[in-house]
Order: C-alpha cells, then sequence, then structure tokens
C-alpha cells in the first residue's frame, strides 16, 4: 500500500506562491463580465434585420437551381432482366460463332480466347478424303456399340455433330441414340477428352463415334486376314468431337463373309493438331484387302 | 431553443424566416466580435459578412459548430481584407467643417443608453488586440480552443496562454475600475448602469 507522505504545514505554506492564480469565472466580477458580454441580443444589435433580409431574397435568386439528375433507379428485376438479355445475346453468339466460316471463326475465336472462352476452329476441315480407295458405303455406317447406340463423344463445349441420323449435336455431352445393332462393327474409342472443342463436319465418308478422334496417324497396320476376311482396322479417332491428343483404337472385325477371322489392332497415337478426325477414320476394304486406315498424316496438323 | 440543422436547411432551400432566425441567433455575437476589432465600421462589415454567408449558405454542411467557425472566419478574412486595403484609413475631414457639424448625440443619454454588454465589450476592448480576439473568440462566441487557434492561426497552447493573460488582465482591470467608481457589478449583471441610479449618481457617472 503506497503512503501518501505526509506534508509539514510550515512547508507547504509557500507552495501557493508558485501556483499561478486562474482567474476565477464562476463567481465575482469576472464572471458578470463575461456573462453580459455574451449576453442576450440588443435591440440595436437586431436593428439591421430588414436589410439581411433583403440581403437573403436577392441572394436566393441567385442560388444556382438545384438540378436533379433524372435517378436510373434500377430494380432488382431490371437487373434481372439485362443480365438474362446479356447472357442471351452472348450465347447466341457463340452459338453463331462456331457456325462461321473459317477466318471468321478464328478471329472470333482469337477474340474470345482473350477472356476464356473457345469455341474452336470453325471451319475445321472437312472429314479428310478418305485418301485411301476406301469404300465410302462400308464406312458410311455409324460406329455403333453393341448395345445399338451411338455414342457421341463430348468435349468441353463446342458443337459436336453427329453424322447420323437421328443423334443430335450437343455441346458438351454424350448422347446415346438408339440405332439398330449392326454387331459386325464394333468401335471403340478411348482418349482423353480435348480442351478445344471441334465441330466436325459431318460428310458422307465419316462415322462420328465415340470420343475424341486421332488425327490422322496410319494407326493401324496392314492386317491380312487370313481367308480373305475383311479387314476393317485402325478406326482411330473417328470421334465426333475428337480433335486432338491421343487416341487408342480397338477395332474388331467381324466378317460375317469370311469364317472367322478377326483383326485386333491397338495402336497409341499422339497427334497433337487442330484438326480432328480426318484420319481416323475408317476405311475398310473387304476382300482381304489391307486396309490403311487412317489416311496419313493429319492435314491440319501444324 | 433553436433548431439548428432544420434552420438551416429549410434556409438552403430558400426559407427567409429560417434565415432571420439565423441571423438573430448569431449577429449579436459576430456583430460584438467586429466591434472589439474595428468598431467603427463593425455593422458594414457585419453585413458584408452575412453576404458572403448567404452565397454560400446551399452547399454548408455541418452542425451549429461549424457554422459558427465558419461565420467567424469569414469574418476574420473580411476584417483581414479591411486592413490590408486600408480601409481602415479614415477619411481626412477639415476641421473647419467639423466645427460646422451638429452634435447628434449626448454623451449623457449614450452613457444612459449604454448597457451591461456595451461596458463588457468595451473593457474586452481595452485588451491587447490578440487577447482581446482570443477571449471574444474562446469565452464569448463560445468556441473551442482547436477552432480558434485554428481561426487565429496559433497553437492551442499559444490561445490558452492569450485567454489567460485576457481574463488576468481583465480582473486587473475591474479592480482598478471599483477603487475609481462605483463597482459596476450591477451594470454587468445585465442591469443599465444607471438604472436606480440617483441623479446625484448619474451625474458622477458622466
Amino acid at each position: 500500500m503506497h503512503e501518501v507522505p505526509m506534508i509539514d504545514p510550515a512547508e507547504a505554506r509557500g507552495v501557493d506562491d508558485n501556483v499561478v492564480a486562474l482567474p476565477d469565472l464562476m463567481n465575482g466580477r469576472l464572471a458578470d463580465l463575461l456573462a453580459a458580454a455574451g449576453g442576450p441580443a440588443q435591440e440595436q444589435e437586431l436593428g439591421g434585420e430588414l436589410a439581411a433580409r433583403t440581403a437573403f431574397r436577392s441572394a436566393v435568386q441567385s442560388w444556382p437551381t438545384p438540378r436533379r439528375r433524372p435517378r436510373m433507379r434500377r430494380g432488382p428485376a431490371a437487373v434481372a432482366a439485362t443480365t438474362m438479355a446479356a447472357l442471351l445475346v452472348a450465347s447466341t453468339g457463340l452459338a453463331a460463332a462456331s457456325e462461321l466460316p473459317g477466318s471468321a471463326g478464328r478471329s472470333v475465336d482469337g477474340l474470345l480466347g482473350s477472356v476464356g472462352v473457345h469455341i474452336g476452329p470453325t471451319s475445321a476441315p472437312a472429314a479428310p478424303a478418305a485418301t485411301g480407295s476406301a469404300d465410302v458405303e462400308a464406312v458410311s455406317a455409324p460406329a455403333l456399340h453393341p448395345t445399338g447406340s451411338v455414342h457421341v463423344g463430348c468435349t468441353t463445349g463446342g458443337t459436336v455433330s453427329s453424322g447420323v441420323a437421328g443423334t443430335v449435336g450437343t455441346p458438351s455431352c454424350a448422347l446415346t441414340a438408339p440405332l439398330p445393332v449392326r454387331s459386325h462393327v464394333v468401335t471403340s474409342s478411348t482418349a482423353p477428352v480435348s480442351p478445344r472443342p471441334t465441330r466436325v463436319i459431318p460428310t458422307k465418308a465419316s462415322v462420328h463415334g465415340a470420343g475424341p478422334g486421332t488425327p490422322g496417324t496410319p494407326s493401324t497396320p496392314p492386317t491380312t486376314l487370313p481367308g480373305g476376311g475383311t479387314s476393317r482396322g485402325g478406326n482411330q479417332g473417328v470421334g465426333g468431337g475428337g480433335c486432338k491428343g491421343g487416341s487408342t483404337g480397338s477395332t474388331t472385325t467381324t466378317d460375317p463373309s469370311s469364317a472367322s477371322s478377326t483383326s485386333t489392332s491397338t495402336t497409341d497415337a499422339t497427334t497433337t493438331g487442330a484438326g480432328c478426325g480426318k484420319g481416323g477414320h475408317h476405311h475398310g476394304a473387304s476382300g482381304g484387302q489391307t486396309a490403311p486406315s487412317g489416311s496419313g498424316s493429319d492435314p491440319s496438323t501444324p | 431553443m433553436l433548431d439548428f440543422r432544420g434552420t438551416v436547411l429549410a434556409a438552403q432551400v430558400g426559407d427567409e424566416e429560417a434565415f432571420a432566425r439565423l441571423w438573430r441567433e448569431f449577429q449579436p455575437g459576430l456583430l460584438r466580435y467586429l466591434r472589439i476589432k474595428a468598431a467603427p465600421v463593425a455593422e458594414d462589415l457585419a453585413a458584408d459578412i452575412w453576404l458572403r454567408v448567404l452565397r454560400a449558405l446551399p452547399t454548408f454542411e455541418g452542425d451549429e459548430r461549424g457554422f459558427r467557425g465558419w461565420l467567424y472566419t469569414t469574418a476574420r478574412n473580411r476584417l483581414t481584407d479591411w486592413y490590408r486595403n486600408g480601409e481602415r484609413r479614415p477619411d481626412l475631414i477639415e476641421y473647419s467643417s467639423l466645427v460646422l457639424l451638429p452634435a447628434v448625440n449626448n454623451v449623457e443619454e449614450e452613457a444612459a443608453e449604454r448597457s451591461a454588454t456595451d461596458e463588457a465589450v468595451a473593457l474586452i476592448g481595452e485588451l491587447p488586440p490578440d487577447q482581446a480576439e482570443a477571449v471574444m473568440l474562446r469565452i464569448v462566441a463560445g468556441m473551442d480552443v482547436a477552432r480558434v487557434a485554428a481561426l487565429m492561426e496559433r497553437s492551442p497552447g499559444s490561445v490558452r496562454v492569450l485567454c489567460h493573460r485576457g481574463l488576468r488582465r481583465l480582473e486587473q482591470r475591474l479592480l482598478e475600475l471599483d477603487d475609481v467608481r462605483t463597482p459596476p457589478g450591477r451594470a454587468l449583471a445585465g442591469v443599465t448602469a444607471d438604472a436606480g441610479a440617483t441623479e446625484e449618481e448619474r451625474r458622477l457617472h458622466a
């Protein structure tokens, strides 16, 4: 406990000499003086009120008229409507951009690519003209799954067209369309999903199968089937939406005309290129011919 | 009690009565302040200051303290202009013409009419200019130390010292006056100096 030191009164006697005495503002003459100085208004002090009013009237006329800017109050409904309209226009534009011709499409792609939207090459080169002497009719059938469905490969956006009647193109998902089963052709393709969607123009000679395709790599070694069977090998990358990247194709061909010949070919082909689905078309040749599946190099590969 | 906020808002949209209330509230203090700084032209300067205030009134935002500070800042600027422009110099008048002028005032009557407020302001006006100004702004106008310091372009400590010295001097002056004449306590309490005084006392004061 801190003890307060006691001060000898004799010592404290001289303390007051060092203290500056403050004026007493609460009592005494000085307080009266200050109260009088701040007292109520006197008549002569308010004598100029009329002049002040006149000055006020003239000043008010010179004041600038307050301009009221029309406030654009956007309610939530208006904002929502505007947003929806903008989205509609944007999506329509995107959809339309995929239909643009090549140069315009690339321009749009470049423009939208800066904001992270890729619409892919709009004028993907048409399916390769099946450089081999492929029998178009023989391959015009869609690649069918044993279950009787056509799997249309999906990509990340973009339009996937299916060359098969009854199938639908969809920008981002796999569709399955029931089709009559053709059990003699089983095609499956597995390929990494291309980050850039690609539109593939269906042609007569192209069959859009599942998954991204493998651009033109002569992926299937020539297969000669004993017994004059039909070899349909190397159906690589027939995926409608497939573009680039490797794909592994496995084709099992059963030729009904032959006794029992099965040819299986597995090829790892990795090709990077803008084009897709070109070289991987199934070009089968009947009659024991060598099926030059894949028609060589991908023309669109840079 | 003046509803300052509402009154200012009404005056800003052109309400003359609202402005009149403002004027009646602030004009006396302003006039007293001007009388210790430029007594001969206090009225004219006050009118000019109100004109300046009126010009910028629509853009004013703030409370009563802010308005008071703005008003006295305008007043001080106007006083500075007045000093700077040499308007304080008196016109030279021929002495001969002064003789011909009739007397328009009576000293006795003037003293009778003089109120305690006038006496108090006159006493404050006898202080050195800085002290008088500090006392008027701080004590009479009721502004805080910081605002007075900003207005007088001094430090707050300097304003406190000025106020203290001014009040001390006033106290001494009052004591001196007590020795000379009847204590002006009654007068300073709001009663006119001559109210209730006998004719003999009135003559003595005069």
